[in-house]
């Protein structure tokens, strides 16, 4: 497909300009997830991102230590909960990557 | 990728609502408001009888919420997680829209009490809130269901209306009627959430590496 190929090599500044932290395809979820509403708690996230408790601690660990989101270890009653909260340099970096990615698709349908 | 991000935000969205909680809660209190239009109905109005109506349904609004929150402690977040909505409207939109339709109920509201009207508009008025309060919250939420609730709220509202049932007996009947859908929505719901949601008591708390 010679044409598509020549639509990313001609957008290939929106493909540089996309957070490549971001762009893994987990991380991706858990930060949609994540903006769209006030906090979510670890296990509704582990269901999202079908991802095991390890492989998400890890992703969660990452995306903290980036400054993106906060994660809080509480309890409910006796039951341990870890709750997460996007923090709004991680929902700007979110809304930055969102924007790239739409500009690249639509100048990509442009050129075709 | 986009679809995919999109779809995890509506599901987030809409998570309140998933186990028909929500729908079974808002159910029992339009009953209640049901029975109090209806007894209110019934009896002579004085401002005590008023007072203690307006606060049989406060709280009985708060002990339906309460039960809510205990029940998803209970059951929806130990099964499928937690999930805490955004607070406050989302967009200048939604914002402006709440603003308009409150300002027509009020200045609606003077009119008829200034020009001394007898209520016989009162269920479709009813009909009119509910409808807008369930296809707002459609809207916001991605569920259809509840934008169809709405329209069957101005739908009956309209007809009680037109029927003769006016004042606190048709928002009675109207209240009654709207709680019944809401009730077998949300029994629907649950039904559909317990089948494919089973209890996991350690699911809650983070992987080992998290530290």
């Amino acid at each position: 497909m010679p044409g598509e190929a020549g639509a990313v090599k001609g957008n290939r500044h929106f493909l540089e300009a996309v957070d490549r932290f971001l762009h893994e395809p987990s991380r991706s979820v858990i930060m949609a997830v994540l903006s769209a509403v006030d906090e979510a708690d670890f296990r509704y996230l582990q269901n999202e991102t079908g991802l095991t408790k390890g492989n998400l601690s890890v992703h969660l660990s990452k995306l903290e230590e980036a400054g993106y989101l906060e994660i809080e270890k509480t309890y409910r009653g006796k039951i341990p909960l870890t709750l997460c909260r996007i923090k709004p340099e991680g929902r700007q970096a979110f809304k930055n990557y969102r924007r790239v990615l739409q500009m690249f698709v639509e100048s990509n349908e442009t050129e075709r | 990728m986009k679809d995919k991000l999109k779809n995890a935000q509506i599901r987030a969205v809409q998570y309140w609502f998933i186990d028909g909680l929500a729908e079974l809660g808002a159910g029992a209190f339009l009953l209640l408001l049901g029975a109090v239009f209806w007894v209110q109905g019934s009896l002579p109005r004085t401002s005590l009888g008023d007072v203690l109506f307006f606060l049989a349904i406060l709280l009985g609004a708060y002990a339906i919420r309460w039960v809510i929150i205990k029940r998803k402690e209970a059951g929806t977040y130990l099964r499928s997680g937690y999930v805490k909505p955004q607070a406050g409207l989302r967009s200048p939109i939604s914002t402006g829209l709440v603003v308009v339709v409150t300002v027509i109920l009020l200045v609606g509201n003077l009119y008829l009490a200034y020009t001394r009207q007898p209520i016989m508009w009162m269920p479709l008025i009813g009909g009119f809130i509910l409808a807008f309060i369930f296809i707002w919250t459609g809207q916001q939420v991605a569920l259809p269901r509840l934008s169809i609730m709405g329209l069957l709220s101005l739908l009956s509202g309209g007809i009680l209306s037109i029927r003769g049932m006016k004042d606190l007996r048709g928002m009675a009947i109207l209240s009654v009627l709207t709680g019944l859908v809401l009730l077998i929505s949300g029994i629907l719901a649950r039904r559909h959430y317990l089948r494919f949601n089973t209890l996991d008591l350690d699911a809650g708390r983070g992987g080992g590496s998290e530290g």
